[in-house]
């Protein structure tokens, strides 16, 4: 705890904590001091000097924002001096800028000119506040309405009009920059990009790129932040100058990945024109990455479905009224429940749809059906981590929140490249780093947080398991366990010692192509929280500019560069292993962190949209569990365990899976073996998609429901820290399509009435009737029958969202797992380790890496839509490193032909070091390119996650 | 000062090698590049920012900031326009422009065929004769448009 101390600003005498900054204090004290450069999330920098004041004893005036309290400082905010200093500080930094209407005599009576009034003095046009996409919303306005400017005393030149609009989210025009930095700041200290900097000296000062290239040439993110911080129009987004800024907003939660941040999205009438983050919230604090910020036109796309489509015989798609569309769906579905058992129908939910839409889709399959055959595409890459962490711990999932990273000593993340694919996730990483957390990044090609670690290891693709296991030798050798932590909870100590035997360091090291040097400083530096100082980069000044001293604990964050291979399961369980072996898990700043991908995959397994488990990972073989759902239902539950997604399609390959509904999913880009899937889906009796648009996996189904993005509905998400956040309704569903859970509502009341026809007797049970009215009515039964959200319900998710297991309405959620132990001891796996099944060969040189990257969201659905979005990045790049390219006589920007033995697929080269030699990558966003095509049918034997990662392929020039 | 025709005496990975651990080293390797190299290039800004952990961006500001750091490359010949106050009053901008036109390049860039330079300086010394601009050191005063594009022409057949 810091000193407490006492200072008098302004005759007020106050108490402070000691290190706080005059102006901070007086904000505190509720005593308004200007300024211009100063934001609260930004290091004190003190260039605008706007906030100048005079203090007792010093000689001239300090600028408050960097000058720390001292006790018993005197300070005085509004003397004469400190008034004409800064009248004339301000009128210098107006100087350069569009001044005319700043200064005009109306606005000095207190109004200013509305929009296309006449103006009396005859100014240039560029000159004025008035055709400014600002105008009333600007700092610089309100400064100089305060202080009173209404003369032009220095007057300077204007900076050039050199609109910088290469971009197609926010512009900047530097006649309106005032040079305060802090979007210079933002960008460097926030985001940790760095993409901006202040060039030149004197007038000529200006906000440049490196090198001065465009914002798409140069390493900008387009996240937007500097755009929100900008005080004045220098940067603007254009959709507020195409569309007008909003007339109101509806805050929600953004669709994209598993972060969950909380947007505002804001509209003018019923037209989106914008979002932007909203800076309470506890997960994004004010920020999102460029697809939660820009990546919207997909809710008003004109390719949204806005009709039911019936399949004609013809082949051709005809729209046709719900109900016809809905007796239909229903009428197909119980012929093949009774011509061919309930098993003979799958349900394949989204990880993309709410948590109470993932609850009935469920309950469609279990309860109407009769069937456990309902998956979704978290399979993809969540089940090695459920299946390893719930087996283990009892919870499959992030056992800390994102905010804790902020407090380890130390962060380990592995197979994610967090930058791209979880980007608030980052910011949290680079945050901590900046005070003093210490890095270890370990993914086998160069990613963006490199930049921010202390250690960055290159493994060979599919070897983690293996360096892991080099690690904890490591660690064992050198007693850096938490002996105490390994005799309460951990059994099997002596196997899992065995089983480390084969995994010397140089072995290791001859496996992972790391160098037994760093696997060594790894292995130190997480088992001491990051407090080991035998190794320690020197460049860092940069990184960590305001070290504070850690708790000696490590974190560990993983993504799918972990679960998305053959051998997933060795690897969870190694990180597993790690984390009970130095004693890191329910504490703050430690855990085991799995990113989940899209932005639901937690609520959609939450909710049992999955063959093994009913909602909340209840036991389908429990019979106590059982038989509530039973009761409450209504109806007798299916016992036999369901089929997983690659079981479902390898069922209605050999025929015992005749019909299949899809809701928000589009497996005919997202699953591994692409000509696989189709043949399957065309084999299919009866297929119904629900989706918003005609994806290639709709365009194949018997009748299409058009569903509603998140936009248009109310409900639930659960982001990847287990948090669960309202989704509100913005705007009224686009054309004639419907929520998702009123669709699946009607389809399970109409089920049931059909399937009741001749018994006249009411059900009794409770939740026995198909008929929600709203998805609240459907979380209180969530809550009900699910003890991990049984205290959450809509009205205690008005603020920031709680953190599951809340098991009673008082209980305030859970932002840390197992604070008080274990749910009992758990064995330590012995490690294993199975090298990738793809083998590079002489035909096939080349091994090949999929991924995600930050423009884009899993399949291209949602992004594709965004042109923004498409015009930075409209297609799909095969990274190769130039040495590689260069043998195979392939230019920058060429065509390639990319084949594997299973297919082939075309990419445009893009040459970059970031791949290691011998080793390329793609992404898996777009149409033209399906790079699952390439991807082989092994998937990991027990967790059945397919080896999308990884697959063996020879490059070859398009035109050659 | 005119550019190293045989080549950097140290390559990039030994400068930044000579400070390896130092704080505050940005300034002086950036120094020793430009020495070595003639000017910084786009490449190496982000080499030296990836080891000193900051931004391209970050380099690229410091490089501006100081007049002595180049960012682009400096041709064979370089111009060194005067902008001191004798010349000003004697319309050097004029000739400035005749330059620019003459090899299409403008103040602070270098010619495709990396032949010239131009930049702007503060008053060179020879106010008497002025406007002037001196060639790789060599001073010419009372510039015309005419014996401006003259001298060029010069420099273009091969006088150095
Ligand atoms: S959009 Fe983001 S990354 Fe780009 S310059 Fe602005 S703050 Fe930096
Ligand atoms: S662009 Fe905006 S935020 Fe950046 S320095 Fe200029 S006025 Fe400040
Ligand atoms: S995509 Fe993820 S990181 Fe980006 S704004 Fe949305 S939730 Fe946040
Ligand atoms: S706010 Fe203090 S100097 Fe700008
Ligand atoms: S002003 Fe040009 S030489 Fe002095």
């Amino acid at each position: 705890m810091a000193e407490r101390i006492r200072i008098t600003i302004d005759g007020q005498t106050i108490e402070v904590e000691e290190g706080m900054t005059i102006l901070e204090a007086a904000r505190m004290a509720g005593i308004y001091i200007l300024t211009l450069c100063y934001d609260p999330r930004l290091e004190p920098y003190g260039g605008c000097r706007l906030c100048l004041v005079e203090v007792e004893g010093h000689r001239g005036l300090e600028t408050s924002c960097t000058t720390p309290v001292v006790d018993g400082m005197v300070v005085r905010t509004n003397t004469p001096q400190v008034q004409d200093t800064r009248r004339e500080v301000l009128e210098l930094i107006i100087s350069d800028h569009p001044y005319e209407c700043l200064i005009c005599p109306k606005a000095a009576e207190g109004n200013r000119c509305p929009p296309f009034s006449v103006c009396l003095k005859d100014t240039k046009v560029t000159d004025r506040c008035l055709v400014c996409s600002k105008n009333t919303r600007c700092e610089l306005q309100q400064l100089v309405d305060y202080i009173g400017v209404r003369q032009e005393r220095f007057v300077g030149a204007l900076r050039p009009i050199k609109l910088e609009r290469s971009n197609p989210f926010f512009e900047y025009e530097p006649s309106r920059c005032v040079l305060c930095t802090r979007c210079v700041r933002v960008c460097e200290e926030v985001r940790g990009v760095g993409a901006l900097d202040v060039a030149y000296r004197g007038f000529q000062r200006a906000i440049v790129t490196a090198y001065e290239v465009t914002m798409p040439e140069s390493n900008c993110e387009f996240c937007g932040q500097c755009v929100l911080i900008c005080p004045t129009a220098a940067l603007t987004k254009r959709s507020y100058k195409l569309l007008g800024w909003p007339d109101h907003s509806v805050r929600t939660v953004c669709p994209y990945c598993g972060c969950g941040c909380e947007i505002e999205l804001e509209l003018k009438g019923d037209r989106i024109v914008g979002v932007t983050p909203v800076e309470k919230s506890p997960v994004n604090e004010g920020c999102l990455c460029v697809k939660g910020h820009f990546g919207y036109d997909f809710i008003q796309s004109p390719e949204r479905l806005t009709k039911p489509l019936l399949r004609r015989p013809t082949g051709s798609m005809m729209p046709i009224e719900w109900d016809q569309a809905l007796d239909t769906v229903v009428e197909n579905l119980a012929r093949v429940v009774a011509e061919h058992g309930p098993d003979a129908v799958a349900v394949i939910s989204s990880a993309k749809i709410t948590n109470e839409e993932n609850y009935l889709a469920q309950k469609f399959a279990r309860a109407c059906l009769g069937t456990n055959n309902i998956d979704q595409c978290a399979q993809l890459c969540h089940a090695p981590t459920l299946l390893a962490l719930s087996s283990a711990l009892g919870y499959g999932t992030m056992t800390n929140s994102l905010a804790d990273l902020q407090e380890a000593g130390c962060i380990l993340v592995i197979g994610s490249n967090t930058t791209e694919t979880h980007p608030i996730a980052a910011l949290k990483i680079k945050a901590a780093v900046r005070h003093g957390s210490r890095l270890i990044v370990v993914n086998p090609r160069r990613t963006k947080l490199d930049r921010f670690a202390e250690l960055v290891l290159h493994p060979r693709p599919g070897t983690d398991a293996a360096l892991l296991a080099g690690m904890m030798r490591v660690i064992m050798e050198e007693d850096l366990y938490d002996g105490a932590f390994l005799s309460r909870w951990c059994l099997g100590l002596h196997d899992f010692v065995l089983s480390l035997q084969e995994f010397d360091v140089h072995r290791v090291s001859k496996i992972t192509g790391v160098p037994v040097a760093d696997i060594v400083a790894a292995a130190r530096l997480y088992a001491s929280g990051g407090q080991d100082e035998r190794h320690h980069l020197p460049e860092a000044e940069f990184i960590h500019p305001h070290p504070t001293p850690r708790k000696p604990v490590s974190a560990i964050v993983y993504g799918t560069g972990i679960t998305h291979h053959h051998g997933a399961l060795n690897a969870v369980q190694a990180i597993l292993d790690l984390a009970l072996l130095t004693g890191n898990l329910g504490k703050r700043g430690a855990g085991i962190n799995p990113l989940a991908g899209q932005n639901n995959v937690q609520g959609a397994c939450d909710m049992g949209a999955l063959p093994h488990f009913l909602p909340g990972y209840q036991r389908l073989d429990d019979e106590e569990v059982r038989t509530r759902f039973q009761r409450l239902w209504g109806v007798e539950l299916p016992t036999k365990p369901g089929r997983t997604l690659p079981e479902i399609f390898e069922g209605i390959r050999q025929g015992s899976i005749k019909a299949l509904y899809i809701i928000g999913a589009n497996p005919m880009l997202s699953e591994p073996d692409l000509a696989f899937v189709e043949e399957c889906l065309r084999a299919l009796d009866f297929l119904v998609v629900q989706d918003i648009t005609l994806t290639e996996t709709a365009r194949l189904a018997h009748v299409v429901l058009p569903g509603t993005s998140f936009a248009e509905k109310d409900g639930t998400f659960t982001n990847t820290e287990r948090r669960v956040q309202r989704v509100r309704q913005a705007i009224a569903p686009v054309g004639d399509s419907k929520p998702d859970w009123w669709i699946i509502t009607e389809l399970g009341r109409r089920f049931m009435a059909r399937q009741k026809t001749g018994e006249a007797e009411e059900t009794s049970s409770p939740f026995g009737p198909w008929n929600y009215s709203h998805p609240a009515a459907v979380m209180v039964e969530i809550a009900s029958l699910t003890p991990i959200y049984e205290g959450i319900g809509y009205e205690r998710l008005e603020g920031e969202g709680i953190q599951w297991p809340c098991t009673s309405s008082f209980h305030p959620g859970t932002p840390i797992l197992y604070r008080d132990g274990l749910p009992h001891k758990v064995r330590l796996w012995p490690v294993e380790y199975a090298p990738l099944e793809v083998q590079t060969s002489a035909e096939y040189p080349f091994l090949l890496i999929t991924g995600r990257e930050l423009l884009h969201y899993h399949t291209d659905k949602m992004t594709c839509r965004s042109l923004g979005i498409m015009e930075i990045r409209p297609e799909s790049l095969l990274e190769i490193h130039p040495e590689d390219a260069a043998a195979l006589g392939i230019g920058e920007r060429e065509l390639v032909r990319v084949i594997s033995p299973q297919g082939e697929v075309e990419a445009t080269a893009l040459l970059s070091e970031h791949s290691p030699r011998g080793t390329v990558f793609m992404t898996f966003h777009f149409e033209r390119s399906p790079v699952n095509r390439l991807i082989g049918h092994a998937f990991d034997a027990l967790s059945k996650s397919p080896e999308l990662k990884a697959c063996a392929v020879r490059v070859e020039a398009y035109y050659s | 000062m005119a550019r190293q025709v045989d080549g950097p005496t140290l390559t990039l990975a030994e400068i930044i090698s000579r400070y390896q651990g130092q704080k505050g080293a940005l300034i002086p390797i950036l120094l020793d590049v430009e020495e070595a190299y003639g000017y910084i290039s786009a490449d190496m800004a982000e080499q030296i920012a990836w080891t000193m952990r900051t931004s391209p961006a970050h380099v690229y500001a410091v490089a501006s900031f100081y007049t002595r750091l180049r960012t682009q490359p400096r041709g064979t010949n370089l111009i060194r326009l005067c902008s001191g106050i004798a010349c000003e009053v004697e319309d050097v901008t004029q000739i400035q422009r005749v330059i620019e036109e003459e090899l299409g390049i403008s103040v602070g860039e270098t010619t495709p065929d990396d032949l010239f330079t131009l930049e702007m300086v503060p008053c060179i010394g020879v106010c008497g004769q002025s406007p002037a601009m001196e060639i790789n050191d060599v001073p010419y005063g009372n510039l015309t448009p005419d014996k401006v594009r003259q001298i060029l022409a010069r420099y273009r057949q091969g006088e150095t």
